[in-house]
C-alpha cells in the first residue's frame, strides 16, 4: 500500500563532499582556462603595485553612492555647457583641415619670430617702409588677403553623400565615447544590483 | 484577381497591385516613409500623421489612403518632409529621449528608429511631462503616460484584437491619456494581463515589467540617479544625431547578454509560439512574432506572464525514491537500477501486459514516440494512452467515423473568415483564448455570426448573437433536430452529398425521431430559436463548429461529436474555407500525443496495431516482435489495478490523481500498484503516490516540437539548460529504456522525428528543417514537404474518397437520487491551467486569482441564503468537495459551476463517477450532481476585488482618433503648412 506522501529528504552532501566536489571544479576550469589565468594574475600585479586595487575596491564598494556623487556633481549647468562645448568644439576640430594649416602655422610662426625680434629693435618710419615694400612682407599680406578673401566665400552645401560620409564620421567618434560611458556605468551598476533590486520591489508594489 | 494600377512615384512611373494603401504600395517599392502608430497586425490607426504624404497635391495619411489608378504621389518635396516634421515634433512633446537609460533601447524602439530615419536633430516643441502618475499596480505590466506617445496601438489591440475593451484613450483630457475602464487603476479593471498593449507598444510606456530596470546596461541604477544622468544628457547634447550612437551602441551591447529563443506555449492546444526574451535564467519577456503562424502577436496572460514555475523552488531537481513515509533524494544511477530491476522483475513474472505506460499531451511529439516504442518494443504491451482520453478521444472517434481524419479541418484563420462559428459545450474565451480572439475580432468588426450553446453564459455566449442553453448533456438532440429541418426544408447541400458523401438515405432515416417538437421537450429550446439556428447555416456562406469539453465529456460524447460533422456534410461545410468541424484541443500537443501512437489500438500515424502489414513495418524498423492485441486505455489501466492484472506503471506528464474522474477510487488504485514510477517537473499528487519519482525538464529547457489544434506541427528550441539534475523526458525515457537493453541512441529529437516521419504516412514529409525556426507544417506532409492547411479539398481518406453520413442515437445523461439536486458543471479559468500546478507559481496570477471557487447563481443563493464567502460542500455519491461560493449570473438555477483550479479539497474530481462515454471510455465529468451543505455562512469572497470578472469594460471601435481630429488644439498638419498655424495634436 503506497500512500501519498509529501516529505522529501533532501540528498545533503558533507561539508567535505561538497568541499572535494567545489575543488574539482575550480580545478577542471583553472586547466582549462591556464594561459588566460595567467596573463589575468600578470595584469592584476602590474595594477596591486600602483595600488590600482584599492581604488577599484573603494569604487565598487561604495559604487552607488559614488556614481550618484559623481552624477549629482556633473548634472550642472556650467559642467553641461563644459560637455556641450567640449562635444562643439571636437565636432569643429574635426572640420578643420590639419595638412592645409602646416604652412600656415609655420608662416605664423615665422611672424612670432620677427614679432620677438621687432621688440628689441627701434624703429624709424624709412626701415618700416622698406620692410612693408620687402618682397616677404608682400608675401605675407597677399597671404593674408587670401585668407580673409577665402573666409568670405559661402561654403557650398557638401552634397548630400559627402555630408552623410561627415555625418558618420563624427558618429564613429561618439560611438567610441559612449561605448566607453557604458562601460564605466557598467560597472557600476553591477554592484549596485542589489539596491536596484529593492527598488523595484518597492515600484512593482 | 489583384488588378493593377499605373502611379506615379517621385516622378516615375509604376505599376502595382491595386487592394493596398498607399503606404503598403510605397513600402513595397521600398520607398520608406515614417509609421510611428503603423503596425501591420493592427492596421491603420491614424494617430501619429507622421506618414503623411502628398497624393494628387493633397496631403493625407498614406496608411489609411487605398492607391488608386494614376495616383501622383510625392514623398520627397520638403513641404511633405516638413508636414512629417511637424507630426514627429507632437510626438516628442509627448516623450522624452533617453534611450541610453531606456529598457525598450533594443533597436526596435519607433520613436528612437523614426528620430533617426527623419534625421531630426531637434524638436521645436520641448518634451513636457503629463500630470499623472505611472501606474506600477498590475502584476506584470506598468504604464508611464510621460512615455506614451498616445498611438493608440494598445487600444486598438485591446478593442479590436484581443477585444477584452479595457483600453481607451481619454481624449476630452487637457493631456489625453490611455485609461482602463471607467479610468480605474490596472489592477482594478476587466484588463486580464493578456499583454497585447506591451506587445504592441512601439516604445516604453507600456512596459511588461519582467524588462524594467533589468533590460539595459544603464537601466538598473536608482531613479534620481538615473534622473541626473537624462538631465545631464539632455543639456550636454549638441543635437539627437550625437546622442543616437551612444543608445545605438549601448543597445548592441545588450545583445550579448540577452539570448532570444522561440519556444511554444503549453497552456492550451491553440500553439501560440514566440520569442522568450532571457538574461541569465530571468526571464525579461515573452515577445509574440508577427510571423507565428497560429496566434501572429497574440497571446493570453499564461503565455505572456505566467512562466514563474520554470524557476519555482518547488522544481523537482533529484530522482527520488521511496522510503518509508518519505521520499529520498537519489542520483540518476541508483534511481535507474531500481526501475530496471522492478520492470525486469514484473515482465518475467507477470508478463509484458502487467504494465503499464501513460504519456503526456504536455510533452513533445517526440517524447510521446518513444514511450510508445518503450511499452510496445522494449516491453512487449499495447497498454499506453495520453490524457486525451479524458478530453478530446470522442471527438476523433466521431471524425473518424465521418471524414476519416481525427483533427481540425482547417486553420485558425477558417474560424477568423468563417460567416458563422457555432461554438458547443466549449468556454473558448478561457480555454482557447488566442483563438477565441479571433472569433471576437470577427463577430465584432466583420459581421461573422456568432451561435453559442452552453450551460453557462461564458463570454461567447454573452457576445452571441445567439445563446442557447439547452438542458445537460442534450446537444445531439437538438442538432440532429436542426439537421432534420435543413433536409425537409429543401436545403440541404444535394451536389455535396451526391458528388462527395455516402450512407445518405440511411441517415436521413435515422433523423425521423428528432422533430421539432421532440428537441424543444428534451432539450429545453425552444422551436423558434432552433429554426434560427437552421435558417442561419442556411443563409450564411460557410459554417465552422467549435466544440470541447461540454460535447465529449458525456455517456454519449463521440455520438454527439459525430453528430456535429454530419450536421456540417448535410449542409456541405466541409473542404472550402472558412468551413468544417474545430474539436479544439485542450493541452498544448493533444493532438501530437494521438499522432505518435500514444493510444492503446494504434501506431503513430494512427495505423491500427491489429494490422499485419504496419506491424510488419514496424517490427522491421524497430527490429523486434510486436504484440498484435490492442492495450488497455487509461481508463481500464485504472480498473485492471484494482482487478490485480496491472502491477507496474510508468507516468510521465501527466496529474492522473487529479485530473482523471473518480478521484478516491483512481488513488486507492495507484495505492495497490507493486511498482509506479512518476516523472514530472513537481511532486505533483500523483507523484505523491509514487515509488520513484523522476525529475524532468519543462519545455523552456528542451527541444523537440508540438502539434496544435489545427495539426500544425511546430518546433521549440531550449531556453534554459535543464534545472538541477532533471533532465528532458526524451533523454529519461532513453535511458529507461536503455537499461532495459534497448540500446537506442538518440541524440537529439530532431533523430527521432526522423524515424518516426518514416514510418507515419501523416507526416512523412516532416523534417526539422522544414520546421525551422517560426516555419510550421500541417499534416498530412507530403514527403516533399506539401503540408494540408485545409483537409478534404478534393477528397476524404477513404478508399472511394467520400465522406460517410453515420446514423447516431441519443444516450440519456447519468439519473441521480432526487436527494442530488445540483447539477456540477465544471471546467477551466483563464488564468489558471488546471489544476494549477504550474500557474499558481506566478505570484501575480496567484494574486488576482488565489483559490477556487463555486459560481452559484443569484437564484440558488436567494433560496438557500449563500453570498460570496460561503463555505459549502458538495457531495455527489462518489465523494465530496469543500470549496466557497461565489454567487455570479454566468450560471442560473440548479446549476453551478466547478473550476478546476484546486489541487486540495475543491479537486472537482472528488466528485465525478467512473461512468465514461461508452465508444471510448472518456469520462462523463460533465455529467454529476450533488448536493450541497452550507458549512459557513459568511467568509471573504474567493475572488478577489483585483480579479478582471469585476471590472467594468469600454467596449467601442478603436482608439476613436476621430475625437483627437476634434480637439480645439488639434490642426491637420498639412493645413498647418498652409495656414501657419502653431498648434500640437
Amino acid at each position: 500500500m503506497a500512500k501519498a506522501i509529501t516529505k522529501i529528504h533532501h540528498l545533503e552532501l558533507s561539508e567535505e563532499e561538497q568541499r572535494r566536489r567545489d575543488l574539482e571544479e575550480l580545478e577542471t576550469m583553472l586547466v582549462e582556462h591556464k594561459e588566460v589565468i595567467k596573463d589575468f594574475l600578470h595584469m592584476l600585479d602590474k595594477i596591486q603595485s600602483r595600488s590600482g586595487l584599492d581604488v577599484v575596491t573603494g569604487l565598487f564598494d561604495k559604487g552607488d553612492e559614488v556614481l550618484d556623487v559623481l552624477v549629482k556633481a556633473t548634472d550642472k549647468p556650467e559642467v553641461a555647457k563644459i560637455i556641450k562645448n567640449t562635444l562643439l568644439m571636437l565636432g569643429a576640430l574635426g572640420k578643420v583641415n590639419i595638412e592645409d594649416m602646416n604652412p600656415f602655422i609655420e608662416k605664423i610662426n615665422g611672424g612670432l619670430h620677427g614679432a620677438v625680434q621687432s621688440e628689441n629693435k627701434e624703429a624709424s618710419y624709412g626701415s618700416m617702409l622698406r620692410t612693408l615694400a620687402a618682397p616677404e612682407t608682400k608675401k605675407a599680406m597677399a597671404f593674408l588677403l587670401s585668407f580673409l578673401s577665402g573666409m568670405g566665400i559661402e561654403k557650398p552645401k557638401l552634397p548630400a553623400a559627402a555630408a552623410e560620409k561627415e555625418q558618420k564620421s563624427r558618429k564613429n567618434w561618439l560611438l567610441a565615447a559612449g561605448l566607453s560611458l557604458a562601460g564605466a556605468a557598467l560597472l557600476s551598476t553591477q554592484f549596485s544590483k542589489k539596491e536596484s533590486a529593492q527598488y523595484e520591489m518597492m515600484h512593482h508594489q | 484577381m489583384t488588378e493593377y494600377v499605373g502611379i506615379k512615384v517621385n516622378g516615375q512611373n509604376m505599376s502595382i497591385p491595386g487592394d493596398v494603401s498607399v503606404m503598403q504600395a510605397l513600402k513595397e517599392q521600398a520607398i520608406d516613409i515614417p509609421s510611428v502608430c503603423y503596425h501591420p497586425s493592427l492596421g491603420a490607426i491614424e494617430t501619429c500623421d507622421t506618414c503623411l504624404v502628398e497624393v494628387n497635391g493633397e496631403f493625407v495619411r498614406s496608411c489609411s489612403t487605398p492607391i488608386q489608378d494614376g495616383d501622383e504621389i510625392n514623398t520627397a518635396s520638403g513641404e511633405v518632409k516638413r508636414v512629417q516634421n511637424i507630426a514627429m515634433d507632437r510626438i516628442l512633446h509627448n516623450h522624452d529621449l533617453y534611450c541610453t537609460v531606456c529598457d525598450y533601447n533594443n533597436g526596435r524602439c519607433e520613436v528612437h528608429n523614426t528620430v533617426k530615419q527623419m534625421k531630426i536633430e531637434h524638436q521645436s516643441e520641448p518634451f513636457e511631462e503629463k500630470p499623472y502618475e505611472k501606474d506600477f499596480s498590475n502584476p506584470f505590466y506598468r504604464y508611464d503616460p510621460d512615455q506614451c506617445i498616445l498611438c493608440g496601438r494598445c487600444v486598438e489591440a485591446c478593442q479590436d484584437l484581443q477585444v477584452t475593451e479595457t483600453l481607451s484613450i481619454d481624449w476630452s483630457l487637457e493631456r489625453p491619456r490611455v485609461v482602463w475602464d471607467d479610468d480605474r487603476p490596472i489592477n482594478e479593471s476587466s484588463c486580464v494581463s493578456c499583454g497585447h498593449c506591451s506587445t504592441v507598444c512601439p516604445c516604453n510606456a507600456m512596459m511588461e515589467k519582467g524588462m524594467v530596470g533589468e533590460a539595459g546596461f544603464l537601466t538598473g541604477i536608482k531613479q534620481d540617479t538615473l534622473q541626473s544622468m537624462i538631465e545631464l544628457t539632455k543639456n550636454a547634447e549638441t543635437g539627437f544625431s550625437s546622442i543616437m550612437p551612444i543608445s545605438d551602441a549601448e543597445a548592441a551591447m545588450r545583445q550579448t547578454r540577452i539570448k532570444k529563443t522561440k519556444t511554444v506555449c503549453t497552456y492550451c492546444g491553440v500553439g501560440c509560439s514566440f520569442d522568450v526574451w532571457t538574461k541569465d535564467r530571468h526571464i525579461l519577456k515573452v515577445e509574440p512574432q508577427v510571423e507565428a503562424p497560429a496566434n501572429g502577436i497574440s497571446t493570453c496572460v499564461k503565455g505572456k506572464f505566467g512562466w514563474d514555475f520554470v524557476n519555482s523552488e518547488e522544481r523537482l531537481t533529484k530522482p527520488l525514491i521511496r522510503e518509508g513515509d518519505a521520499f529520498r533524494e537519489a542520483e540518476w544511477d541508483e534511481a535507474l537500477s531500481l526501475i530496471e530491476t522492478k520492470f525486469k522483475e514484473a515482465k518475467d513474472t507477470y508478463g509484458p501486459d502487467s504494465m503499464a505506460f501513460i504519456t503526456s499531451s504536455k510533452c513533445t511529439n517526440e517524447e510521446s514516440y518513444l514511450m510508445q516504442k518503450l511499452a510496445r518494443g522494449i516491453i512487449g504491451t499495447n497498454n499506453v494512452d495520453n490524457c486525451s482520453r479524458y478530453c478530446q478521444t470522442p471527438a476523433t472517434v466521431g471524425l473518424f467515423r465521418t471524414v476519416g481524419y481525427g483533427g481540425d479541418s482547417g486553420s485558425i484563420t477558417d474560424i477568423e473568415q468563417a460567416g458563422l462559428v457555432m461554438i458547443v459545450g466549449a468556454n473558448s474565451a478561457e480555454s482557447h483564448p488566442v483563438l477565441a480572439t479571433r472569433v471576437k475580432r470577427s463577430h465584432k468588426l466583420f459581421g461573422q455570426k456568432l451561435i453559442v450553446a452552453d450551460l453557462r453564459k461564458n463570454e461567447m455566449a454573452d457576445r452571441s448573437d445567439l445563446f442557447i442553453q439547452p438542458k445537460a448533456g442534450t446537444d445531439l438532440v437538438w442538432l440532429s433536430a436542426v439537421t432534420k429541418y435543413i433536409v425537409d426544408q429543401g436545403w440541404a447541400d444535394e451536389e455535396f452529398l451526391q458528388k462527395r458523401v455516402n450512407g445518405i438515405d440511411e441517415y436521413i432515416a435515422s433523423l425521423e425521431p428528432y422533430t421539432m417538437e421532440y428537441a424543444e421537450q428534451v432539450t429545453g429550446i425552444s422551436k423558434q430559436d432552433l429554426i434560427t439556428i437552421a435558417e442561419t447555416i442556411h443563409n450564411t456562406k460557410s459554417t465552422c463548429i467549435l466544440w470541447a469539453m461540454g460535447v465529449t465529456q458525456h455517456l454519449g460524447g463521440s455520438d454527439t461529436s459525430t453528430a456535429i460533422s454530419n450536421l456540417l456534410l448535410i449542409t456541405g461545410n466541409y473542404g472550402k474555407p472558412g468551413a468544417g468541424s474545430y474539436p479544439l484541443r485542450g493541452h498544448n500537443n493533444v493532438q501530437g500525443a494521438s499522432d505518435f501512437g500514444s493510444m492503446p489500438d494504434r501506431f503513430p500515424g494512427y495505423q491500427h496495431v491489429t494490422d499485419d502489414a504496419v506491424r510488419a513495418k514496424y517490427e522491421k524498423t524497430w527490429g523486434t516482435k510486436l504484440p498484435a492485441e490492442p492495450g488497455l486505455n487509461n481508463h481500464e489501466m485504472v480498473s485492471g489495478i484494482h482487478a490485480g492484472d496491472v502491477k507496474v506503471m510508468y507516468l510521465k506528464g501527466e496529474d492522473m490523481g487529479l485530473v482523471d474522474s473518480n478521484l478516491n477510487y483512481v488513488h486507492s488504485a495507484f495505492e495497490k500498484l507493486d511498482f509506479f514510477v512518476v516523472q514530472d517537473i513537481f511532486l505533483s499528487k500523483t507523484a505523491q503516490f509514487a515509488d520513484v519519482v523522476l525529475p524532468a525538464s519543462p519545455s523552456f529547457e528542451k527541444e523537440g516540437t508540438f502539434t496544435n489544434t489545427e495539426r500544425r506541427i511546430q518546433r521549440l528550441y531550449q531556453v534554459f539548460e535543464p534545472m538541477g539534475d532533471s533532465k528532458p523526458d526524451w533523454q529519461i525515457i532513453m535511458e529507461v529504456a536503455n537499461r532495459l537493453g534497448a540500446g537506442w541512441e538518440y541524440s537529439h529529437p530532431g533523430e527521432i522525428m526522423a524515424e518516426a516521419a518514416s514510418l507515419m504516412p501523416l507526416y512523412s514529409g516532416v523534417t526539422y528543417e522544414r520546421l525551422e525556426g517560426y516555419n510550421s507544417l500541417q499534416w498530412p506532409v507530403a514527403e516533399d514537404g506539401t503540408d494540408s492547411p485545409l483537409l478534404f479539398k478534393s477528397m476524404f481518406p477513404f478508399p472511394d474518397g467520400k465522406a460517410r453520413l453515420y446514423p447516431v442515437e441519443w444516450t440519456k445523461p447519468l439519473q441521480y437520487e432526487e436527494e442530488y439536486d445540483l447539477h456540477v458543471n465544471n471546467g477551466r479559468l483563464l488564468e489558471h491551467f488546471h489544476e494549477g500546478n504550474m500557474t499558481y507559481k506566478s505570484a501575480g496570477i496567484s494574486s488576482k486569482t488565489p483559490e477556487v471557487f463555486l459560481e452559484v447563481s443569484p437564484e440558488l443563493a436567494a433560496e438557500r441564503g449563500l453570498e460570496d464567502g460561503t463555505l459549502v460542500r458538495l457531495t455527489s455519491p462518489y465523494g465530496s468537495v469543500k470549496v466557497k461560493c461565489l454567487v455570479t449570473d454566468r450560471v442560473k438555477g440548479k446549476e453551478v459551476y466547478l473550476p478546476m483550479n484546486s489541487q486540495g479539497e475543491g479537486a472537482i474530481n472528488y466528485l465525478t463517477s467512473s461512468e465514461a462515454d461508452k465508444d471510448t471510455d472518456t469520462p462523463a465529468y460533465k455529467e454529476i450532481s450533488a448536493k450541497m451543505e452550507i458549512l459557513s455562512g459568511k467568509g471573504e469572497s474567493p475572488l478577489p476585488r483585483i480579479n478582471h470578472r469585476n471590472g467594468n469594460p469600454q467596449p467601442q471601435i478603436g482608439v476613436q482618433v476621430e475625437k483627437k481630429w476634434a480637439r480645439p488644439d488639434y490642426v491637420f498638419p498639412g493645413d498647418l503648412l498652409t495656414k501657419g498655424v502653431s498648434k500640437r495634436g
